[in-house]
């Protein structure tokens, strides 16, 4: 009886290792890529949030029509090739690929696309970036609450539909390359009314979600009836940890796989071996600038002294450690509209205070500059102590004032902010979603109040035209006029920014719009 | 004693009213508007207007107050401005964050701040005496997120003992109950050993010292229990500071309760989610009160609340 009660425990044990073995192989051999994230604080809709890191997460599980490649071109996502416009420059054709699923096994059809643009402008469903798709015809009337339907969309069947615009607008394929005109499939959304992004969210990307959990992290797994190449992770886990000090102790004991790297703990782990190797840089497609409000300077040789004051090579050298490119232009390079041959922006401390001399102010002026108190110990923080101690050399006091993030909004858009420091990243690969940062409508609203008619007018004429070689030349003039000739924005540098990466996730790039894509991405150990 | 709840719970209601008006003036009053916040850089005029009539920001003042009170009686306190998630949804998964992380924390506190306390007043003078009084005010001196980062540097990275942030695991729990904890074991051990200290001096304990009774009843059961009354009345007012939520430690190891929801709440200029949330707060304290209250009267009969007081 002993002999056989000994047994039983000992092909008990046996069971229970083999069972416990198998198990961990088997979770030992999925390919789930952690990546440590920023908490979202906001639905994953993204036509209810403009956040990049929302799209780090929801590019993964919808897609856009069309979408930016690793080369910056415009690619089809959903559709089988990319639409040439009509004669007059306003209506576009496209044809779904057929075929394509949502996560709920439902297939895309054109009236789901229909339905996504039509929610966008439905005002009840408070969608926020309405401004960039505002030219598709009859949206203006949706938005107003004036028509239910959208006149400038036209279903031809199941997988053909017609977008016609208002009026030409050359940029109009890179607008709905951007994630806030992702495809949602209309049963399911209709299905679960405000619970859209909150706990439902369906798409046709390479993966689907999982598990949606706001407060510690969204877990997706590979989408096996994707459209496209399927990928190779099994699945991502977006863990969300507000403080970079202990993301980057859960990226050292080996818990998180990605995380970006804080610039101000960049040199620490570039002099460090084990870390050193594991850093990636990219430049995002934006810049650092200082903007001066018209409404409390206007007077161009004031404006035009303060640039001369300002000396970018310290800026990006000293301040930035090199890992700042120094901006001649504000449109950054590799953008459509960057002129290359633009020299460096004249640093003449003399200049400056003949130009203030000259100007009425001999003995130098006063100005404040407000920043965020969440950014105060950051670049633009720093930036902004230096460029007090530039101005202060040509015998203008800058004053800086650090208040909260939201009343900084507030200030802002009232445009009570004298002078500010800011740094503008492309939503999309095209310059007019760059350089409109001094078009007059949203300048009036970022406390610059730049209102030239000339420049409104170069940027209307870009959205016209479809010749690439017109279109650039148009953007590197509108750059100059902003910057050179009205010093609308004084455009500072072009930053690096890092993230760190175990030696073992391949085949993964940041996109030049500030957002990650673990799409191709593969775990090989 | 049943009229006295019963009053005081009375008073909870008119306490919450009055908190939820002031919270509402104060968020109307401060600058910073959340439909700025939600549009970022591209809040043209045309969008505001829109999105503000959307979420009823453009209705008058008074009007959103007591639509919002009128949703409040029946339990509906809206949904956040940002995650569209319902209020109280949120409310109910993070208080319950927070019960398990203050119920460890207090625990631990408790448990080693009375201990620490008695033994500390038992041996006075001593150097155990010493050793307690200066870590108790180490204690609360230390600032908790550098508590916290130590404990996370140490037992979390090097030892690797415990998970460094996350409530994902059991163990989650241990490092940031142990961090937030400290600061409370500091406080309750320095009362409970000034209280002792108090009590054991008193003519009745050397009576009943001298009537032979063995030292553990005369310090559990005569000097001990009369020494309770500051300790239950600073361990409340520390229980409603566990249950608000503790920003820092919550940050520090990424844990989604009370204390981070106030803040976050308040610097996107939540307005719903902060509500609800200031309401949980003022109804934990306003609970607690009432507990620390009641329990006066067990521990030391000659409380009582029959008149009114």
């Amino acid at each position: 009886m002993e002999m056989m009660r000994k047994n039983a425990l000992g092909i008990l044990l046996v069971v229970m290792s083999v069972f416990f073995l198998t198990a961990a192989a088997s979770a030992a051999e999925k390919k789930i890529l952690r990546y440590g994230a920023v908490p979202m604080k906001s639905t994953l809709d993204m036509e209810l949030n403009t956040y990049n890191m929302v799209m780090d997460i929801s590019d993964h599980i919808t897609e856009t029509l069309v979408r930016y490649d690793d080369d910056m071109n415009i690619v089809p996502v959903l559709v089988k090739e990319l639409p040439k416009p009509s004669a007059d420059g306003k209506t576009y054709r496209f044809e779904l690929k057929p075929g394509i699923k949502f996560h709920d096994g439902t297939t895309l059809k054109a009236s789901d696309v229909k339905f996504t643009f039509e929610r966008m402008f439905t005002p009840s469903t408070g969608a926020l970036m309405t401004s960039l798709y505002t030219m598709i015809e009859g949206a203006p009337e949706m938005l107003d609450g004036k028509a239910t339907t959208l006149k400038g969309f036209k279903v031809i069947n199941d997988n053909v539909f017609e977008i016609t615009l208002s009026s030409p607008y050359s940029p109009f394929l890179a607008c709905l390359s951007a994630s806030y005109a992702s495809i949602y499939p209309e049963k399911a959304c209709k299905a679960a009314g405000k619970d859209w992004g909150l706990t439902t969210f369906i798409g046709t990307g390479p993966f689907k979600a999982e598990k949606i959990d706001f407060d510690n992290a969204v877990s997706t797994v590979r989408f096996d009836d994707y459209h496209g190449t399927k990928a190779k992770l099994d699945g991502i886990e977006f863990v969300f940890i507000e403080d970079p000090n202990t993301r980057r102790m859960e990226y050292e004991r080996g818990n998180i796989d990605v995380m970006w790297l804080d610039a101000t703990i960049y040199p620490e782990y570039s002099k460090n071996a084990k870390f050193a190797p594991e850093i990636r840089e990219f430049t995002p497609m934006g810049t650092i600038y200082v903007n001066l409000n018209f409404k409390f300077v206007d007077d161009v040789k004031v404006r035009e002294a303060v640039s001369l004051a300002i000396d970018r090579g310290v800026l990006t050298r000293d301040l930035m450690k090199s890992t700042a490119k120094e901006a001649t232009t504000f449109i950054p390079p590799g953008m459509m509209g960057h002129d290359p041959s633009a020299p460096k922006y004249e640093f003449n401390v003399e200049k400056a205070k003949a130009l203030l001399a000259e100007a009425g102010y001999p003995d130098g002026l006063e100005l404040e500059g407000i920043v965020r108190n969440t950014n105060a110990t950051g670049t633009l923080g720093r930036t902004l102590l230096s460029v007090q101690n530039m101005l202060a050399a040509a015998g203008i006091d800058l004053k800086v004032t650090q208040v909260d993030p939201a009343t900084w909004t507030d200030m802002r858009n009232a445009g009570k902010v004298p002078l500010s420091i800011g740094n503008w990243y492309a939503d999309f690969a095209d310059p007019d979603g760059l350089i409109t940062l001094m078009e007059s409508s949203i300048s009036r609203t970022l406390s610059a109040n730049y209102n030239s008619p000339e420049y409104d007018g170069l940027l209307a004429e870009g959205r016209l035209i479809t010749d690439a070689a017109k279109r650039e030349e148009i953007y590197k003039k509108a750059d100059h006029l902003a910057t050179r000739v009205d010093y609308a924005t004084m455009p500072l540098f072009h930053e690096t920014m890092y993230y760190l990466t175990k030696p073992y996730v391949k085949n993964f790039k940041m996109t030049p719009t500030y957002v990650f894509h673990f799409f191709g991405a593969d775990i090989v150990k | 004693m049943g009229a006295y709840i019963l009053k005081r719970l009375a008073q909870t209601f008119v306490v919450l009213w009055g908190v939820s008006l002031v919270t509402f003036i104060l968020m109307n009053v401060v600058p910073g508007d959340p439909v700025l916040l939600m549009l970022e850089r591209r809040a043209r005029p045309e969008d505001v207007a829109r999105v503000r009539h959307e979420m009823g920001l453009d209705k008058p003042r008074a009007v959103q107050y007591f639509e919002f009170v009128a949703k409040a009686v029946r339990l509906d306190l809206g949904r956040s401005y940002f995650t569209k998630e319902p209020v109280t949804t949120a409310l109910t998964r993070r208080f319950g964050v927070t019960v398990r992380l203050a119920s460890l924390a207090y625990a631990i506190a408790l448990l080693l701040g009375i201990s620490m306390g008695v033994a500390a007043a038992l041996k006075r003078g001593s150097a155990f005496d010493s050793l307690i009084t200066g870590g108790a005010a180490l204690g609360i001196s230390a600032p908790v997120f550098w508590v916290a980062i130590l404990l996370q540097i140490v037992f979390g990275l090097r030892l690797a003992w415990f998970p460094i942030s996350g409530i994902r695991s059991p163990g989650s729990f241990v490092l940031p109950a142990a961090a937030l904890g400290i600061r409370y074991i500091a406080s309750i051990s320095r009362v409970t050993r000034t209280s002792m200290l108090e009590v054991i001096s008193q003519d009745y304990i050397r009576t009943a010292r001298a009537k032979g009774l063995a030292e553990k009843t005369v310090i559990l059961k005569h000097a001990l229990k009369n020494a309770l009354i500051p300790i239950i009345t600073l361990a409340g007012t520390e229980l409603g500071n566990l249950l608000a939520g503790s920003m820092l430690t919550e940050w520090v190891f990424a844990i989604p309760g009370m204390g981070k929801q106030m803040v976050d709440s308040i610097l996107m200029r939540d307005l719903p989610m902060l509500q609800g949330t200031v309401l949980y707060v003022a109804v934990i304290f306003v609970m607690s009160n009432l507990v620390v209250d009641i329990s006066y009267a067990f521990i030391d009969p000659r409380i009582r609340y029959s008149h009114g007081d």
